[in-house]
């Protein structure tokens, strides 16, 4: 016979709130690990790492927007997504451009381009599941002379702890 | 000493179930707020200087020949006149788009972007949301520009895909789509 639980909140020993169910079964889970940062300073630049120093996210505190890194708060797996939406190559000749996730310091993703022959405009963006351990610090590096639009819309640091 | 509960489904009070736990411990959500939406074949969308709507969105199958993802609205989620999702429930979101761009003319951009429909109108949509912007030197080729991020969403929130650019050009249907779902 299957064990049923009938219930719209579940709360750890402690009593903290881990989880609810509305009335139509869906389920939230409010103390999700989860970040949303953007840089905001409104210019064209090659600034490394890329200064996210504000958020719209940022369950469990975890985000340095002084640091522009994300400190893991509780190990698992996590999705990140990295979003660079307008990046400009403004040498006729080509440049290129390098955006990488670093976990401490060493690269575990990339997104690249390379403008050869003109100038113009293109985007990374690229996302992963990463499993990660509590006190990993994730930070985005760019590199390669290309520059990038530090908008709320166009330089976006996103992701959350899946489990 | 942990506290344990030992089950396999959990329901709300009123007996609708949210999430069963199987023999392996895998936890399924039986209700997820989700869309998957992808542009109808033989529709054409022409980008202009002018902000507008991607308005031809499909929630469902018809028309498509034998899609390997069959486009779906689920959890409360709507999609109405081909344009707007609208948001059920207040939480955590990944939301992504994807546009695939073709005929644009030599040298010219297309920027495209999600964007909170009671917010932004015109321009100040593209700064609104997920953006992202895509050039060429020679025209005729083909390419695409998209976006992801998590997001907060509220509670019948609104949501558009747009685009604009600083040429005409247009953009095929297939390959373009948008979609998302509810973190939590």
């Amino acid at each position: 016979m299957t064990s049923i639980l009938k219930v719209d909140s579940i709360q750890n020993a402690a009593g903290t709130a881990a989880m609810t169910i509305d009335s139509s079964g869906r389920v939230f889970k409010p103390a999700t690990p989860a970040f949303h940062a953007y840089a905001d300073d409104g210019v064209y630049q090659t600034t490394t790492p890329i200064p996210f120093d504000n958020t719209t996210i940022n369950v469990g505190n975890a985000f340095d927007t002084t640091n522009y890194k994300y400190v893991v708060p509780v190990s698992g797996n996590y999705f990140i997504s990295v979003h660079i939406g307008v990046a400009r190559d403004d040498v006729s000749g080509g440049e290129s451009f390098n955006c990488e996730l670093l976990k401490n310091g060493n690269r575990i993703q990339r997104g690249y381009f390379e403008e050869v022959s003109s100038t113009g405009y293109n985007n990374v963006s690229f996302s992963a599941i990463h499993p990660l351990t509590a006190g990993d610090e994730l930070t985005v590096a760019v590199a390669g002379g290309v520059d990038y639009y530090a908008g709320p819309a166009d330089a976006i640091f996103s992701g959350y702890l899946i489990g | 000493m942990a506290s344990i509960i030992g089950v396999e489904t959990l329901q709300h009070t009123n007996g609708t179930t949210a999430a069963t736990i199987d023999s392996s411990g895998r936890v399924k959500r039986s209700v997820i707020p989700a869309w998957y939406c992808v542009r109808t074949p033989s529709i054409t969308h022409t980008i202009s200087s002018s902000n507008s709507d991607i308005a031809d969105w499909k929630s469902d199958s018809s028309g498509l020949t034998d899609p390997s993802f069959p486009p779906f609205v689920s959890g409360g989620i709507t999609l109405t006149s081909g344009t707007t999702i609208t948001i059920p429930v207040a939480g955590l979101y990944h939301i992504s788009w994807n546009l695939r761009v073709s005929n644009l003319g030599a040298g010219y951009w297309v920027y495209g972007y999600v964007y909170d429909v009671a917010k932004s109108s015109g321009a100040n949509a593209a700064e609104a949301g997920l953006s992202a912007i895509m050039s060429q030197a020679a025209a005729n080729y083909y390419f695409n520009v998209g976006a992801s991020g998590t997001v907060q969403c509220t509670a019948n929130q609104q949501l558009r895909v747009g685009v604009t650019g600083n040429t005409s050009g247009t953009m095929a249907y297939y390959q373009s789509n948008f979609s998302g779902h509810l973190v939590g």
